[in-house]
Parts: C-alpha cells; structure tokens; sequence
C-alpha cells in the first residue's frame, strides 16, 4: 500500500505537469508494480492520457501562433516605433504569398477529395438505394483509409527515432543532449495510436498492431523524459531499438503496407 | 545579450532589440493570450499592446530578477485590464479545428472524416474542460503549457509561493479529470 501511495503520487505530480520527467515510474521495480497493481495501471493510463489530451491542446495554440513573429514585427514598424534596420526587413511577404499558394491548393484538394460535397448543380436524386455492391465499396474504402492511417503512423514513427537517434543538438550542460523538439513529436504519436486503435484490431494487422505496442513502450520513455537527457539515455534507446530490431521491422511494415 | 542589455536596447528604441525580443518572447506571449482569447487576430492585437507596453516601461526592469516572469505578469495584466474594459470574450471558441489537426513536422493529416471528426471531438472536449477551469488553475495552466514557463518562473510572474504553484496544477488537473469525465457522460 505504502507502494501505491508513492508511485500514484508521482504518477500525479507527473500528470499535473509538476514533474516532466519519467521519474513518475522510474526503476524496473515500479515498472513491475504497474504490471501486477491494477489501481497505479489504471492511474498511470489516465495520467498519460491527460498529458496527451493536454499536448494536443497546446499544439493548437502552437499552430495558431506560427508566423506570428514576422506579422508583430510589421505591425510595430507600421506604427512608426520600431524602423527596420536597412536590408533586415523580414520576408513576410514571400511567406504570405507561399501561404496563399498553399490554401489555394488545400481548398483545390478539398474539393476533388472523395466525400467532398457534390458541386453545385450535380444530381444527388439518382443515388440508388444502398446495395451489397456499395456496400462493399464502402468496405474497401474504409479498409484502404485504415492501411493509410497505419501506414503515415508507421513512416512518421521512423522520422522521429530517426530524428532521435541522430540528434546532436547540445543542451550546454555537460554531456546532454536536447530532445525537447522529438519529445513532443512522441507524445503527438502516441495520442494518434489511442485513434489507431480501431485500425489495429482490424483481422490481419496482429503483426503490425504487435509493432505499435513496442514502439508506444519507446514512444512513452521518450515522451516522459526531459528536453534534455544524458548521452547514454540515446545510447540506451538505441540499443533497445536494435535488440528488437525495430526500425528494421518498421521499413518492413511500411513497405508491405505500401505494395 | 543578457536579459539587462536586452531590455536597456530596448529602452533606447533600438529596433533591433525589439525584433531580438519578439523572436524571444513573441510567440510566447501569443499563445499564452491566445489560450484566453482563442481567437488570432483578438490575440495579436494584445500581444501588439503588451510589447508596446514593455517598450515602455523596459527602464523599469530590475535587472536582478528573470525577464520572463516579468514579461508575463505584464501580458497578464493587460488581458485583465481589457476584460474589465471591453467585457472581453474569453471563452469564443471561434477556431474551426477540421483542417487543424496536423501535426506540425510530418505534414500528418487524418484522411477519414470520421477520424477527422474523432480527433476534433478528443480536442473539443480537452479545450472546453480547460476553459470551464476556475481563473487561477487556468492561468497556471496556461502558463506552464502554453507559454512553457518553469515552475519557479510561474511563481514569481503571479506573485505566489512555488508551493502553491505546483499545488494548484494538482489542483488543475484533479479538475480536469472531473470535467472530462463529465463532459464523456454528456456524450454517451
């Protein structure tokens, strides 16, 4: 009980964002606690489903807020305070333009994408009844969408721990390495895998579900740990992926999912 | 440049000192209005103020202290001050998050409606539990979230103990549990 009581306290500290680090459930015997104490699982799930939810959230803010720098600089300048230094005028509007470029192309894409509402003046009176063979249509496309689904987790999977494994940005404290950037990407994954799991039990994904389970153990070391760890943590991901062969296996997946 | 050399630039109107702060702390300070507006253009209007006012008062930086703390205590303060003066929305939720939900580095973009529709509604349900927080557990929340402030930094930017900082983060999300929990029952 003394156990439970230090662990979920942790585990809360960790939750409330308190503690960042993976030390909520730091050595191999509270590890082996979580596998054979029902309420810490239990509580550790919730906690790490409320760090996701709460990272998702943030990356919204993080989202709206991109090219902000450039458009508060040029407010400021427009109001006379602050006249650009010659030659340091930023490039909002190459920006602005490769961002129009890119809305223009979203609305092109949303606008052929299957599901899209038909153009104005198209018939929706002569859509048949529902038969076996739209049925089936419609079972393949759902089929097909979940490969993709599984597939863009697979490859955006690889780029991180590649990403990971090659970092060499320095923290500017000893012999640490700053992951902070890898570190959400992590945690971005492992909320896309609680949407995948529909997918993943779908018949014949066994293989590649059993893939995902051991990437989301990395994917949550990673997640938990701080912006900055030791060289040897790398180090001690990378011997756990190549144990396991898992990057091996993950082009593998990703390429069977492609064929 | 040190935070003092930053803000004495500042001081003298150097713009390259302003661009040099807003590189630093624009971003931040937007998305920490952001989180209570949730609205951009509401947000950058007062970002746009809280930059102007720290231009102004830049001479009244003690140099001892940490500048973000400082930073966002004055962001703070203009956000109340407009609350009081404009009866300022904090809770328009006026962004439309279907086309938002990629993640920012692999171009990652649900292709199923449904999943699009699954994602937004997990989202919905996170922001709407975060605004129905009380105004303290928010800010802190928000502080520490948004604006990646450190514990001791959120301490000293709201004036309280770092005790009572990481106290009512536990408090924040005993909260949200609740709420969330709540908000799943009103679904199901």
């Amino acid at each position: 009980m003394k156990r439970c009581q230090a662990i979920q306290e942790r585990i809360e500290a960790y939750a409330a964002g308190v503690d960042d680090s993976w030390a909520a459930v730091e050595s191999l015997e509270d590890r082996r606690h979580l596998r054979e104490c029902p309420q810490c699982a239990q509580a550790w799930r919730q906690a790490q489903e409320l760090r996701q939810g709460l990272q998702a959230w943030s990356e919204e803010a993080e989202r709206a807020s991109r090219g902000v720098e450039d458009e508060l600089v040029r407010r400021l300048e427009g109001q006379g305070a602050f006249a650009p230094a010659p030659g340091q005028r930023r490039p909002w509007i190459h920006l602005a333009a490769i961002a129009a470029a890119l809305l223009a192309a979203l609305l092109l894409w949303k606008g052929l994408a299957p599901g899209s509402s038909p153009l104005p003046g198209s018939s929706t009176s002569m859509a048949p009844q529902a038969s076996a063979a739209s049925q089936e249509l419609l079972r393949q496309v759902e089929v097909e969408s979940s490969r993709e689904e599984i597939l863009r987790y697979l490859e955006r999977s690889q780029l991180v721990l590649a990403a990971l494994m090659d970092t060499s940005r320095d923290c500017n404290e000893g012999n640490q390495v700053e992951i902070g950037y890898e570190r959400r990407l992590a945690e971005s994954l492992l909320f896309d895998k609680q949407l995948l799991e529909t997918d993943l039990a779908r018949p014949g994904n066994a293989g590649v579900r059993r893939l995902c389970d051991e990437l989301e153990m990395v994917l949550l070391d990673v997640a938990s740990a701080d912006n900055c760890v030791d060289a040897q943590q790398i180090e001690r991901w990378k011997d756990l992926l190549d144990s396991r062969s898992t990057l091996m296996r993950l082009r593998m997946a990703s390429r069977e999912a492609t064929i | 440049m040190t935070d003092a050399e930053l803000m004495q630039a500042l001081e003298r109107g150097d713009s390259e000192a302003m661009r040099h702060f807003v590189d630093r702390f624009g971003r931040r300070i937007f998305k920490y209005l952001y989180g209570w507006a949730r609205n951009r253009e509401d947000a950058l209007d007062l970002t746009q103020e809280v930059l102007i006012r720290i231009h102004q008062k830049a001479g009244l930086y003690n140099e001892r202290g940490p500048l973000a703390p400082w930073v966002f205590r004055i962001a703070h303060n203009i956000f109340h001050d407009h609350l009081r003066k404009k009866n300022y929305k904090v809770h328009s939720a006026s962004v439309e998050l279907n086309e938002q939900w990629a993640s920012p580095a692999a171009g990652f973009r649900p292709t199923h409606p449904e999943r699009a529709a699954r994602r937004n509604e997990a989202m919905s349900k996170i922001r709407r539990a975060v605004e129905q927080l009380p105004p303290r557990q928010r800010q802190v929340v928000q502080l520490r979230l948004l604006s990646g402030l450190k514990l001791d930094e959120i301490a000293q930017a709201l004036d309280i103990s770092l005790g009572a900082v990481k106290s009512t983060l536990h408090s924040a999300t005993r909260r949200l549990r609740t709420l969330l929990s709540d908000l799943e029952g009103e679904v199901t």
